[in-house]
């Protein structure tokens, strides 16, 4: 399926300016990280720090995905 | 709205109170000259408008039911921001000093957990980069 992933902070830095379009197989949140890390190996320092997504609600582990969903990813914040 | 890319006005956050409250109480951060050693010369802010924005509401919610106070409005700045600009701005309204000092303290330490909102510091020697901040709780 294609998704849209829409990183922020400094996670542009790695993943390129949004939105990047993706084409992933992965069922729920949980999994389009573990592809993520997979197929970037640049966001080690990221492993278990970034959060989903989707609209205005953040995703849990087992959301689900779906086919043209827009999911952004947020990394530690620090606003203040 | 709780997100601005203009210059934070102070003065009506604190026209905001009402004859029930004896205390007010303003909080504000500034961009300061130096960080970890290093001097700076500027900040940029970003954010997830969309969860900031829900994020703050809810921070105002909770400060004002948990320390029973009659309002919390909480404004972050966007954008790029020089030294000595207000980047964030709380304030408080309550009967009395003691829930005011509470309530204060319990915002700006979870707008620092919670909302999606990140720097990015600019130093003098023409280096930036973003601040290492707190991991969400939603985080996979």
């Amino acid at each position: 399926m294609k998704i849209k992933l829409i990183p922020y902070g400094p996670l542009v830095g790695v993943l390129g300016e949004p939105p990047l379009n993706l084409e992933l197989e992965a069922p729920d949140a949980q999994a389009l990280l573990a592809e993520l890390h997979q197929r970037f190996p640049a966001l080690e320092p990221w492993t278990q720090r970034i959060a989903c997504a989707c609209g205005d609600s953040l995703l849990g582990p087992h959301s689900e995905i779906h086919d043209g969903d827009e999911i952004a990813l947020i990394p530690p914040v620090s606003g203040g | 709205m709780h997100l601005t890319d203009q210059p934070i006005a102070l003065q009506p956050l604190l026209a905001s109170n009402s004859d029930a409250c004896g205390a007010s109480l303003l909080f504000t951060g500034t961009v300061r000259e130096h960080n970890d050693g290093r001097p700076v010369h500027g900040m940029r802010y970003t954010a997830h408008a969309a969860l900031a924005e829900k994020a703050l509401a809810e921070i105002c919610r909770e400060t004002e039911q948990q320390y029973a106070i009659e309002h919390c409005h909480i404004v972050h700045r966007l954008g790029e921001l020089a030294l000595g600009d207000i980047s964030v701005a709380i304030v408080v309204h309550s009967a009395h000093r003691d829930a005011a000092y509470q309530a204060s303290r319990f915002a700006i330490e979870a707008l620092k957990k919670r909302v999606p909102i990140f720097k990015q510091e600019f130093y003098s020697d023409g280096e930036a980069r973003y601040l290492d901040g707190e991991t969400l709780d939603a985080a996979l």
